[in-house]
């Protein structure tokens, strides 16, 4: 397999007065999956789009393979792109669609339409060859996206949200064949997504974004439970802020006191004083209210969500999001609860 | 051909200097493209518009002339208002101006009928009314001229008929203002009419539908729902009969007697005996100054806003049928119109088959005899009809024309709607600028632009070639930027990622998506290019005379068997002239589901 690493350094890119990608490093190790996550407008769709050679940055290099490939244009670079509307072409067949880089690349006809046969197989698409885009369902047009970017075996294959089109069961299974494929032949993936979810379940490295600016990278598990920004926490874990103080710090651990509750946490780097605590919803248990309770809420409301129950709870400090799992509300709304907290979805945030 | 060629040189080392200075990274073709057709634009439309604006400020030495420009541009013949008061003409500024406000009142109006008719009312022969509509688009406008004449005239079958039935002596009404706008009227309602189709089908029934679940009544609906959103519309096909009628030159030539306007006064003081190219340019710019303004205010009163309601997605629901009331009045206007048209065409087509109109209404192939004659000699086959020559000249000049016109601006098009480059917007402008001059004008650009060197054209196929090319070029221009708009740009990006350079994107994925903005490109040119008299009448010699400038000729000397023999012989040919270029470019393939193209499921 020919997958190749990529690196940005310091690549800016701006509209007018807008910075739609502003100083962003990272690396994409050869062979793995990457996702580039985070809200829209944030930048992550332009990079991907820099890394295709669509867009050229004003500052900064970006490398393939270890060379210099800033300069080079969309055609030159080792690089294909699954497009979010997958930008196949209507007026040819599934066929002609696939077979059209290798041809534009100078192979015979015959060869060309080979090579696509064969990629249309691995795709599971044999026996579709012949059809016009449109005849097909939206599942089977990714995959023909999809076969149209593998065909040339790139060094670097791009996702521009390839799932956002799709129906939600359809999304689970065609995010895991990707991953599948991923590893499978070893490419090397950057992949743009907003869904925190995809972004969590098919990458090997995420990277997320706001505004432009990178604002943690690392692999997926760890940003999950280790977010070291709020903004992370929240975009990721949909946690709860919540201002706290640190009491003590011993030893790398700090005490932590929120709300009339302590709880002892990893210090990370953090000193004695205020600080800010990220809670996940699942980490904060709800029981009746009983006398003498430390920290009580009000329950704003109760949604089931299938396997979860989601709760507003109004307290003391501010509105809490609160998920408990089970199918059936335990507290009815306007009811009194405790609130307490679980170790392990706590984290300090910057 | 050496300037030609240090022309070129100079825009190729220009070229290169931008890609070195990293402007344009890499996307040669496109900067050589840009470059080409911004040098075209310039020498060719930019070029002989200021050179008259500039020959209309110099006296015949040369020399800047204010007060002579200044008396030149306020002519009594220009502005009076004589006619106002009841004594004689009014000037030609304003017979021009109430005349275009006459016919773009009514061609919009009629051609908004029959929209809502076809698109709302059930009715039986909608396809043939359709039909109807394209014939008048292979019409040289003057023909309805002609048509009239022999309808109407001093002559004319009715004329004749009433005197014979009823003893009522005919009258000159046709001569004048009224011939002039009833003429216009069934030259230009076709064309509202295909603005107006559009504009009517673009308002999605859902948003009625919406109206009529919120309680509004099928008249509120229509006027506070249906009617603004096709403001816009209506505005556009307003502008379009109005520039048309300024434009026009053939029907008040032979219509309009004493009823001077702009395009008939620019001709006689170019073409006369008086041959005053300042005067002309002064008029020109009036007219030009007119057309312009007409833009302006279509801008003002329109905005950029847009009304579109084409989102793309698949919108359910059925165009409202039409209220039995407003189904009649539409009915009343338009069935009496259409008969009208027909009558017109039939006279138009059949004209060339009778003796003398008016006297000897036998059956003849005499016009068509003197017209199209061919003979067998003994050096072979003798094109010995009289109109042999003019015609293969317009056949050769449109077809060269029309390629080039249709090339020239869907490149145009494509670097106006994908490029990203300053001065984008000028460069627009500068390719649909002469869409809003009107054909006379460009006429005269033309002969003051190209008469001396650096490019001396005067009397040459060339001349007329270019003529039309840019003349019709915002045609391409303007459905190219519209079929671009609709075919989303990650096609082109996905081609460019799969390793294409971008010229094989071009070819290979744009190109047969674009295939009926070619088609009709093609079309427009080849026909208007057929049917244009205004802007080559100045421009024809001896040896490059075509059909339009032949048959107004014979018509103006009264010999309408000829003209309309030669009319229907010209009609025929674009005919099938449209349907061979239909088979050549062929049909996008889409498979079965017709579907927007997003490039994807959207």
């Amino acid at each position: 397999m020919n997958a190749a690493g990529v690196e940005f350094r310091g690549v800016t890119r701006r509209y007018g007065d807008v910075v739609a990608v502003d100083d962003v490093t990272f690396r994409i190790e050869a062979g793995t999956l990457t996702t580039l996550v985070g809200p829209s407008g944030c930048g992550k769709t332009t990079t991907l789009r820099m890394l295709a050679g669509l867009e050229p940055p004003d500052a900064g290099t970006i490398h393939i393979a270890g060379r210099d490939a800033t300069r080079l244009g969309a055609a030159e670079r080792d690089v294909s792109l699954v497009f979010q509307s997958y930008a196949l072409f209507p007026h040819m067949s599934v066929l002609e669609n696939v077979a059209y880089g290798p041809s534009v690349r100078g192979q015979a006809r015959r060869a060309a339409a080979e090579l696509a046969r064969v990629t249309l197989e691995g795709v599971g698409l044999a026996g579709l060859e012949g059809r016009m885009p449109s005849e097909l369902s939206g599942g089977q047009q990714q995959r023909v996206a999809l076969a149209r970017a593998l065909v040339l075996e790139p060094k670097v294959l791009l996702f521009d949200e390839p799932l956002s089109n799709l129906d939600a069961r359809l999304r689970r299974r065609v995010r895991e064949d990707i991953r599948d494929l991923q590893q499978r032949l070893g490419l090397t993936v950057a992949y743009v997504t907003h869904d925190r979810e995809e972004a969590l379940a098919v990458s090997d490295r995420v990277i997320v974004m706001d505004r432009g600016r990178i604002i943690e990278q690392g692999r997926p598990l760890e940003l999950f439970l280790a977010p070291r920004t709020a903004f992370v926490a929240d975009f990721l874990g949909e946690a709860n802020l919540a201002e706290a103080r640190i009491a003590s710090v011993a030893n790398g651990r700090a005490v932590v006191q929120c709300a009339g509750l302590s709880i002892e946490l990893d210090a990370r780097g953090h000193e004695m004083g205020t600080a800010r605590l990220a809670l996940r919803p699942d980490a904060v248990q709800l029981a009746a209210a009983r006398e003498g309770d430390a920290f009580v809420g009000e329950v704003l409301h109760a949604a089931h969500v299938g396997r979860f129950v989601e709760y507003d709870v109004r307290t003391a400090a501010g509105d809490w999001f609160v998920a408990r799992p089970g199918a059936e509300a335990q507290h009815a709304v306007g009811s009194r609860v405790a609130l307490s907290l679980h170790r392990d979805g706590a984290v300090l945030v910057d | 051909m050496l300037q030609l060629g240090t022309a070129l040189f100079s825009l190729c080392l220009a070229a290169e200097a931008c890609l070195r200075l990293g402007w344009w990274r890499g996307e040669r073709f496109a900067l050589y493209l840009l470059l080409a057709c911004a040098a075209l634009v310039l020498v060719f439309v930019f070029f002989p518009v200021s050179t008259l604006l500039v020959s209309a400020v110099l006296d015949e030495h040369g020399t800047l002339a204010a007060a002579e420009f200044w008396r030149r541009l306020s002519a009594e013949r220009t502005w009076s208002l004589a006619c106002l008061a009841g004594r004689g003409a009014c000037g030609a500024a304003w017979n021009t101006l109430s005349l275009a406000l006459l016919t773009a009142s009514g061609t919009t109006l009629l051609g908004l009928v029959f929209a809502l008719l076809v698109t709302r009312a059930k009715l039986p022969g909608r396809r043939a009314l359709r039909l109807l509509t394209v014939l008048p688009i292979i019409t040289p406008p003057f023909v309805i001229g002609l048509a009239l004449i022999l309808l109407f005239g001093r002559s004319g079958a009715v004329n004749a008929m009433l005197e014979s039935a009823f003893g009522i002596t005919p009258t000159r009404w046709i001569y004048g203002l009224p011939g002039v706008v009833l003429a216009q009227l069934l030259a230009y309602t076709p064309v509202a009419f295909l603005v107006l189709i559009g504009v009517v089908e673009g308002v999605s029934p859902t948003l009625e539908e919406a109206s009529r679940t919120l309680h509004a009544s099928e008249r509120q609906t229509f006027a506070r729902v249906s009617l603004p959103l096709m403001t816009p519309g209506i505005a556009n096909a307003f502008l379009v009969g109005f520039i048309e009628s300024i434009a026009d030159f053939g029907n008040p030539l032979l219509l309009g007697a004493n009823f001077n306007v702009l395009a008939t006064e620019i001709y006689f003081a170019i073409v006369g005996a008086q041959y005053d190219q300042g005067k002309a340019a002064a008029l020109a710019i009036v007219l030009l100054a007119i057309a312009l303004a007409a833009f302006a205010l279509q801008r003002l009163v329109v905005g950029r806003g847009s009304f579109v309601t084409l989102t793309g997605k698949g919108d359910a629901g059925v165009p409202r049928a039409m209220v039995r009331g407003a189904r009649v009045t539409c009915l009343a206007i338009a069935l009496p119109w259409t008969a009208l048209t027909v009558a017109v065409y039939a006279m138009a087509l059949f004209g060339g088959f009778v003796e003398i109109w008016g006297r000897d209404h036998s059956f003849t192939l005499r016009h068509y005899a003197k017209a199209f004659s061919l003979e067998w000699t003994v050096n072979g086959l003798l094109w010995s009809g009289a109109a042999w020559s003019s015609f293969w000249n317009t056949l050769a000049f449109a077809a060269v024309a029309a390629p080039l016109s249709a090339a020239i601006g869907l490149a145009c098009a494509w670097l106006i709607e994908r490029g990203r480059f300053a001065g984008r917007r000028v460069f627009e402008f500068l390719t649909l600028v002469s869409f809003a001059v009107p054909g006379t004008v460009l006429g005269i650009a033309y002969v003051l632009a190209f008469n001396t060197p650096p490019i001396e054209l005067t009397g040459t196929a060339a001349i007329i070639v270019l003529s039309f090319v840019f003349r019709n070029l915002p045609v391409g221009v303007r459905g190219g930027v519209a079929a671009l708009a609709q075919i989303d740009r990650s096609l082109e990006e996905a081609s460019l990622t799969l390793g294409a350079r971008v010229a094989t994107g071009l070819r290979r994925v744009l190109l047969p998506l674009l295939r009926p903005a070619l088609v009709a490109a093609l079309v427009y040119g080849f026909v208007r290019s057929v049917t244009t008299v205004s802007a080559i009448i100045f421009l024809v010699s001896g040896e490059t005379e075509v059909a339009t400038t032949y048959i107004i000729g014979r018509a103006v000397n009264g010999d309408y068997g000829v003209a309309s023999a030669y009319s229907a012989v010209l009609i025929l040919m674009m005919v099938l002239a449209v349907l061979l270029i239909q088979w050549l470019v062929g049909e996008r393939r889409l498979g079965r589901r017709a579907m927007v193209i997003t490039g994807g499921a959207g």
